[in-house]
This record gives structure tokens, sequence and C-alpha cells, in this order.
């Protein structure tokens, strides 16, 4: 047993330096799930977390082996490490950006070099999140006997900087973050300066500071993927940013461009100029064009595309526009005079924009007499409203020419079945809804879209469903009409003499003659037709198992509308195209894969391998690797698919997070805290774990009714109600790993290394591997496993010896 | 003296006899390119395997890329451009029906790869390159080997070269989400117009709009990416 000098640091002190030093990291990870999202895209969110994770979990391991080294030292290596924190956060953001580092998604696949750089990046993000996790996992081991405080300490400091990152998205640029972030660390560090070279960590910080200032006042160029909408946009000539905005919504920007212009689908009938656009784009990503208000008496595109389907059919009384954006749509419906017009937008930033500083250009739009906007998730707005409508319009689905897959993890609650279900129960009894999108090759969005439509309309229990469903096709879109009522022969004349005139093909409509399919866009083969007549059949189910890409229809339980990999069919797709092909069909999900395997490697490299070499002798073994994979698979499960669920509730992901990640993190905390008063013997690591197993299998059952039945209330009554359903499993939570880790300092204190070795490794490796079973199994199959994972840690305790 | 001429003469047959190596190395890589990658997967036209024979694709890809020019994908040519896959330069060749005689649109330059291909074949080739930066290099690069029938301009391709039209051919290489009203204009009747439509990196359609009799239809052609994307019939 060590004897250790007694350290200068007040325990109070060490606790505001913790929680300012974990509030940091917690918002410089958000800040770079982000910075990311921007920069490339949103599916390396995964890898940022895991970074962060590794961090964690190697910082554990370097204390492990030289634990005796460290803690002799601790007085002047925890400011140091927390002041060196500060100055990897601002340098890692902008040495990323370097040539050394800069790798691109798009051609990970192609460019060899793109992969080493990617290792670079990685290990780049690594240093911060270690350094700061060494400092953390220190006061941990040096503290271990008042475990419990400081742990709160870290976890209320860590909730605090979720809240902070959020705070600083609305006020500052992603280059200024990182630097302002980069403080925080300092200030931990200059909290707890030591009396013995007090000088030497002061000018060290100083010098810190500087390089933050340094960064701040000359800020790097944010370099996109020349593959992202904005990076084109920017070569074009005369085309320039009008404006840019930054908000927890992300980077918004305006182009003006004389040379870009928007027609999607746009009839080979058209003869006349088609005007250039101002467009909006987020994330360096195309969001929407600005559309003009057009008057009578002009001409309105999507009159000329396939778009226009249900303004042949009459005009509309109430109109519901779902996911609106920058107001083609309602600007199409006020041209095609509809009566009233709800327009739901979920980006706050979009609508404040196009309202204060478009309105000129939009022809003030966004406040005609006509429109009622709400700035909500179109599926909430669903969820919670009474009303009824004529026409509810979903927003043109996927991306001219695709979009490689790039879109797949991301949760499309809009297009699940139950919210198509939702939207049937909205109408009025003549009423319908229209959806459109871009043709993909090879055919993905249309099919699955198509069984979708079907499914629903099978729920509905119509007794003939094509009936009331019209799609009609132009080279590039289709576009879906779903009536409540069967269509009548006046409106199928309607729609044959539409497309006649504006040379559309007719795909599905009652009384089609299978020559009148193809009059105009012929296709390379009958295989659309084929499926799409089939999905409307019995042959649904076989054709969904047989397709070679994903087309089961979204549920609210697996939201993930745009992920079509099959993992049984690669075998068949490497046969028919090729293994180098494969990541061009579907990028998005491989690069989660890609990340998933790199940090079972990295988890291993540096956390597990190097514990070897403290050797791991005595009993327990078993219960502690049971017991802290056990808690690692299931708060990250937990955290993960709370995140998940609560995306719909609130109504925006900035929300979920914001109030999961703060509340559960908090509570977690103060659950740490109270956790010093418990005693350390099996039974209470039972209690516990059997507790919150419990728990998550009540949520497991409940939650979804909770939550569509409270749905509709306000945003302040759903937060409170939020919170309070995630504070209690969060607070037992809090209390597992303390209590586990004061118990193997009990049995062999030299076995602490190791159980947080175990505990950050799983912590990396599920942050992954959540995702990948969200998409896989689904919400529902991930509480589950989350619940599975305490009753594992649970049971482990049978192995313990005392 | 004498001896370092001797030096010299034979330093000089060694850079010769290694850039001879170079060329024929190339050479023998694009041979291996038309024949793996193009004639095996169904391209037959004469004309357009010829133009493949002769036109050196090294030497319109970035110096980084000239040792990868005649594999089997597209290389990205800076400005979020890439050069096409060979295959797809050449099946586009093809499908328009290429002739000695033909005066032909292309809008996106890029490197000007497809343009010089389709220089091989036809009598003239007009080419739209939006970006200034790309427009410059290909303009200079199609110059110094010699392509006299080249025309690049620095200018939106959305309204064609009415001047230079109408065209027997029109190759989209950077396609637009609708096909623009000038464009359809500029084609003579009976003419055809072939984009890809998709992300270089991903799979591709084809598709081909032809002009007769007044009505402009679109043709849905084969799935491209490396090979034909086939799916078994059901």
């Amino acid at each position: 047993m060590f004897v250790f000098k007694k350290s200068h640091t007040y325990p109070v002190n060490l606790m505001i330096s913790l929680a300012i030093l974990s509030a940091a990291i917690v918002s410089y990870e958000i800040q770079l799930i982000q910075f990311f999202s921007i920069v490339q895209w949103h599916h390396y969110a995964f890898m940022v977390i895991s970074i962060a994770m590794l961090g964690f979990g190697a910082s554990g391991t370097v204390i492990s082996l030289f634990r005796k080294w460290l803690i002799q030292r601790f007085d002047f290596l925890l400011p140091f490490l927390m002041i060196s924190t500060g100055l990897w956060m601002s340098f890692a953001v902008r040495l990323s950006r370097t040539d050394l580092f800069l790798f691109d998604s798009y051609t990970l696949f192609v460019d060899k070099s793109q992969v080493s750089k990617l290792f670079f990046t990685y290990l780049l993000f690594f240093l911060p999140f270690f350094l700061g996790a060494l400092a953390i996992g220190l006061v941990f081991v040096k503290r271990v006997t008042n475990i419990g405080k400081y742990y709160f300490s870290d976890l209320l400091g860590a909730g605090l900087g979720g809240i902070l990152a959020i705070a600083l998205f609305w006020k500052f640029s992603p280059q200024e973050i990182p630097s302002i972030i980069s403080f925080l660390p300092v200030l931990a560090g200059m909290i707890i300066l030591p009396k013995k070279n007090r000088f030497t960590l002061i000018a060290f910080a100083v010098i810190t500071i500087g390089v933050g200032i340094y960064h701040l006042q000359n800020p790097f160029d944010l370099s996109f993927s020349p593959y992202k909408g904005i990076s084109y946009a920017k070569n074009l000539p005369d085309t320039k940013i009008a404006y840019e905005e930054f908000s927890p919504y992300g980077l918004l920007q305006i182009v003006n461009s004389p040379v870009m212009r928007y027609a999607p689908g746009l009839s080979l009938t058209y003869h006349k100029a088609i005007p250039s656009s101002s467009f909006i784009y987020n994330n360096g990503n195309w969001y929407a064009p600005i559309q003009t208000y057009a008057k009578k008496d002009s001409v309105h595109l999507l009159d000329y595309s396939t778009l226009s389907l249900p303004y042949v059919l009459g005009k509309p009384g109430h109109v519901l526009l779902l996911d609106a954006k920058g107001g083609d749509n309602i600007s199409h419906a006020l041209y095609n005079s509809a009566k009233s017009i709800t327009v739901i937008e979920n980006n706050e930033s979009v609508i404040s924009l196009l309202k204060k500083h478009y309105s000129d250009i939009t022809d003030s739009l966004f406040f005609h007499p006509k429109l009622k906007v709400e700035t909500i998730r179109s599926r909430t707005f669903l969820s919670k409203t009474d009303e009824k409508f004529d026409l509810i319009q979903l927003p043109l689905l996927g991306n001219f020419g695709g979009s490689a897959g790039l879109n797949a993890l991301s949760e499309e609650n809009l297009l699940t079945k139950e919210s198509f279900n939702e939207m049937w129960q909205k109408l009025e009894s003549d009423g319908m809804i229209t959806v459109s999108t871009w043709m993909n090759f090879p055919y993905k969005i249309p099919l699955k879209l198509t069984a979708t439509i079907a499914e629903s309309l099978g729920s509905a229990g119509l007794e003939h469903p094509l009936d009331h469903v019209v799609l009609i096709r132009s080279w590039n879109t289709m576009t879906f009409v779903i009536k409540r009522i069967p269509l009548n022969p006046g409106e199928i004349r309607k729609i044959r003499s539409f497309c006649d005139h504006y040379e559309f093909d007719l795909t599905l409509l009652p009384g089609l003659d299978p020559s009148e399919r193809s009059k105009f866009h012929t296709l390379e083969d009958e295989d659309l037709l084929y499926y799409l007549d089939g999905l409307f059949t019995t042959q649904r189910e076989k054709i969904i198992s047989e397709y070679d890409f994903n087309i089961q229809p979204a549920t609210d339980n697996k939201p993930y509308f745009f992920q079509f990999l099959r993992w049984k069919k690669i075998p068949e797709m490497i046969k028919n195209i090729g293994v180098r092909s494969i990541p061009f069909v579907e990028l998005g999900y491989l690069i989660l894969i890609v990340t998933f395997v790199q940090v079972i490697f990295f988890a291993l490299l540096f956390i597990i391998f190097p514990l070897f070499r403290l050797g791991w002798k005595g009993e327990n073994k078993a219960w502690m690797i049971f017991y802290f994979s056990g808690l690692g698979f299931g708060y990250m499960f937990m955290e993960i698919v709370l995140i998940k669920h609560f995306v719909l509730y609130l109504g925006h992901p900035i929300y979920s997070v914001a109030t999961v990640i703060s509340v559960m993190l908090i509570c977690s905390g103060i659950g740490s805290y109270y956790s010093s008063k418990l005693k350390t013997d099996r039974k209470t690591l039972m209690k516990i774990t059997g507790l919150i197993s419990g728990l998550i299998l009540i949520y497991t059952v409940f939650i979804g009714n909770i939550l569509s039945s409270t749905v509709g209330l306000e945003f302040v009554s759903k937060i409170a109600i939020t919170s309070l359903s995630i504070a209690i499993p969060s607070f037992f939570m809090g209390m597992a790993f303390p209590v586990g880790l004061k118990m193997v300092d009990k049995i062999n204190a030299s076995h602490v290394p190791w159980a947080w070795g175990i505990n950050g490794c799983i912590t990396v490796i599920s942050t992954s591997l959540a995702v990948i079973f969200a998409v896989e199994l689904g919400f529902m199959a991930l509480m589950l496993f989350a619940a599975f994972a305490y009753i594992l840690a649970l049971l482990s305790n049978f192995l313990l010896i005392k | 003296m004498i001896l370092k001429m001797q030096k010299f003469i034979i330093i000089l047959f060694f850079i010769s006899a290694l850039s001879f190596q170079q060329k024929d190395n190339f050479k023998e890589q694009r041979k291996a390119m038309v024949k793996t990658q193009i004639k095996a997967r169904g391209v037959k036209d004469v004309a357009t395997l010829e133009a493949f024979y002769k036109v050196q694709r090294h030497k319109f890809v970035p110096k980084g890329y000239i040792n990868s020019a005649y594999q089997d994908g597209p290389l990205p040519i800076g400005y979020g451009q890439t050069i096409s896959q060979p295959y797809i330069v050449a099946y586009m060749t093809e499908i328009i029906r290429p002739t000695k005689d033909f005066k032909v649109l292309e809008i996106g330059t890029g490197s000007g790869y497809q343009a010089a291909i389709l220089a091989e074949i036809v009598d003239s080739v007009y080419t739209i390159e939006i970006v200034s930066e790309l427009e410059v290099s290909a303009k200079k690069r199609l110059k110094e080997l010699n392509y006299n029938n080249i025309l690049v301009k620095n200018a939106d391709g959305y309204f064609g070269w009415k001047e230079k039209g109408p065209f027997d051919a029109i190759v989209v290489t950077a396609a637009a989400e609708f096909i623009p009203p000038p464009l359809l204009e500029q084609l003579k009747e009976g003419g055809r117009m072939i984009i890809p439509v998709g992300s270089p990196f991903m799979t591709q359609q084809l598709l081909l709009v032809e002009k007769k009799r007044g009505k402009t239809k679109t043709k849905s052609l084969m799935l491209v990416r490396f090979v034909p994307f086939t799916r078994t019939k059901k």
C-alpha cells in the first residue's frame, strides 16, 4: 500500500474544478458532433461519442499502469492536465482542417489516403478527451473513499455542459465555440493551483488562453467536404453566401446565385425560362429554395411538375403542409386557391429568417392571411392536433440522384406506418394525402413509400385500396395521391388529361390499361411496375422479404425510412455488382459499421491490452467482467434510446438531447452522491441493479402510452414529464458504478483499473452498437437490452466471493 | 570532353528509354482498360473503342492520381467534380451513336476527357464548363493535346450554346434536376441527349432523351457502377 503525501487542494475547490472540467468536456463533445455534421455528415456523431468514451477508457488504463507515479505528482499534474485539455481543445479543431487530417466520406472507399486521414483525425480528437478524462480519473483514484461526492460533481458538471453547448450554439460560430470552451478547463486548473510550481502553471495557462484568443481572432476556414451542396454552390460564378446564421439547428446559409434554379421533375413540355432562385443550406446540405409568392397572373413552376397532381382534382379547402421548409409548397397551394393553409416547419431558424430577413423576396409569403405557421416537428403536430384537413402534403422525399445512403441513420418519424395512419385520421371525409419522391436507382424510396402506403391503407380496413390511389411519374419524380374515398370517374378523367397534357406517365390509377404506363418515359425494365403492383397485393410480404434492399415500411419503433441495406442480401449483391461496389450503394450505414469495428480495435488496443501489463490475479474476475460490462451496456443503451424516444415527444432532437443528457447526468450524479451513504455489500449491489432493471422493464411497457397520451400538453409540461420520467431510473443508475467500484476497492484495490477499463471499453463499443440495434431491432428491443444488461449485472452478484 | 559527351549521351539514352517505357506502360494500361472495362461489358462501337485506345486518360487526371488513371472508377479532379469511370464515358459515347459529321454539345467539361473522346470520332465538340478554374485548365490541356475541333467556354450550361446549335447530340455530364428547355430546343430533330443521374461515386442511372416528331421522350438505361447492376427476374 502506498503512502501518499497530503494534497494541497481543498475538496470544495476540487469539486468545483471537476464540475467545470466535465462541463467543458461534454459541451466540447456536443459541439464536435455539430461540427462534423456541418463539415461532413451527421453519422460522425457516433464516431465523436466513441472517441470521447475511448479517451475516458484509455485514461483509466494509463492511471492503472502509472498509478503511483501519477498520484505522487497529483497536485501539479491535475491542473497541468486540465490546462492541457484546454490547449488541445482549441488546437484540435483547427488542425483537423489542415491537409494531414482533412478526410472525406464520399471518397473513403475510393481513395486509400482517406482512411489514414480518418485514422489521424480519430487520434487528434482523442487527445483532449484523454487528457481531460485523465484528470477526472486521477481525482477518482486519489479520493476513492469519497468517490460518490466527486462522481456527483463530475456528472453535475457534465449535465450542465449539455445545456452550455446549446447556449453557445445560439451565440457563437462553429469556429469560435471550441476556443470558448477551451477556457473552461484552464479555469478549472486555475482553481486548484498548488503552491509549488504555481508560476509555471500560471504561465502555461496564460499561453493557453493566448492561443484561444488567437484562434478567436483568426477564425479558420470550415473546409466543407467538396461533395456537399454548399461546396458545389460556392464554385459557381457570381454565387454568394448572402446570409449565415448558427444555432442549435445547425449552420444556416442563404445562397444567392444567378445560375441556380429549382424545378423538380419539370415537364418536358415546359418551354419558358426558369428563373434563378435563392437557396437555403443547412449544415452545408441543400435545404430548400426560397420561393416567391406567385401571383395569379404568373406561372408557378410546380404546376408543371407531378407535384401538381392533388390540385388537378379540385381546389382544396384546408391544407396541411408538413415539413414546409422554404415555402415552395406554400406558394403552390396559394397559387391553387387553397382556402387556408397550416404550415408546419420544424426549423425555427428557417421560419424566423424567412419572416424577418427575406420577407421582401418571398413577398411576405409567411405573413399571408391564409397561413397559420407552427414551428414544431410535423409528427408531433399530427399527434396533438384535433383539426381535419382536405389535403395533407408531405415534402418531396430523397434527393435528386439519390443520397448515397447518407441519411440512413436519421429518424424519420413522419414517414412511418403509424404516421400515415395518423394522417389518414386527420383527413376530412373526402380529403387526400399527397407525397412525392425523387426516383432513385436502384429503386428504393419509391418502393418503400409504396409499401408504407399499402400497409397503411390495409390498416384502414379498405376493401379495394387501389381505388383510392393515384401514382404518376415524370423522368425523375413520382407523386402519389391517396384519397379517403374512392376516386370517381370525373377525377380519373381529369388525371388522364393532366398527364397527357404535361407528358407524365400514369403508373397507378383505377382502370388503367398496361399500355398507358410508359407512354412518355420508358423504364429500363418492367421491374418497378411489377413491384409497385405487387406491393398492393398479397405478394407484399414476399416482395419485401426478397427485394435486394430493405423496403420494409418504417415504424415508430424503427423510424429509419432511408436505411436500405440488408445484411442477408450482401452476398447476393457482391455476386451481382462486386464487393468493391457495395459501399457505393449504401454509404451511411457502412460508415457506422466501419466506426464500430474501428472502436472495438481502439478500445482493445488502448484500454484492455495495456492492462495485461498489470496482471490480473485473484478472485471475482467473472463478477467484475459481467457487473461492469452490464453497467456499460445498460447506461449507454438507455441514454441513446431515451434521446431517440423523446425527439418525437419534445418535437426536436436538440431539446431531446439537451434534456435527456442533462437530466440523466445530473440525477445520476445525485444518485452517486447519495450512494456514499450506502453500505458496500452484495445485497446493496443487488438491490440497486434489481431496481434499475425493474424500472427499465416497466418503462418498456408503459412509456409509449404515457408519451402518446400527453403529447398534446404544453411544452413546459412535457419537459417536466420528460425530466421526471428520466430522473427516477437515472438516480439509481448513478449509484451502481460508484458502489461497484467501492466493492472492487474493498476486495482488491489493485483491480480498480480493471473495473474502469472494462466499463470504459464497453461504453465505447455500446455507443455504435446501440445505434445498430436501434436500426436493426428497434427502440423497444434496445430498451429491453438495457434492462437485460442490468439484469446481467444483477445476476453477476451471485458470482461475488466476499 | 569526349568522355563527358559519352556520359551525356548515355544519360540521354536512359532518360529517353525510361520515358518510352512510361509511355508503353500507359499504352498497355489503356489497352487493358479497353479490353477488361469497356469491351468486356458490351461496348462494341468500333469508333468509340478506337477513341479510348488513343486518348491518354492519364493526362486528364490530377498529378496525384496519374497512376490510378486507368482504374475502373471515377477520380476526383477538384471543385467537387470528377472524371467519370471509363466505362460510363464509353457507354455514353456509344449511346449517342456518334458519326464523323456529328456536332455535339457537352454540358460540364470537367477535365475535358469526354470531350476528347468525342473529338476523336465526331466533326466538332462544343463544351461548356461553369467552374471557371476547370474551364481554364481543360482548355489549356486540350490545346496542348492538339484538339482543334473542340471549343470550350465558361458559361452556365442551362442556356446551351444557341449560336452553335442545333446539335446532333448533347452529352450532359453534370445533371440537373430538370432538363433545361434551351437544351431541348437546341437538340436536332431525331437527336439524342444522354444524362447520368446520381452521384459519380455511386450507382448511376443513364437517361436517354430523344426528340422525335416534335415530342420529347425519355428512356431509362442501365444502372452503372463498375458493372451493370442486374437483378434476377422474378
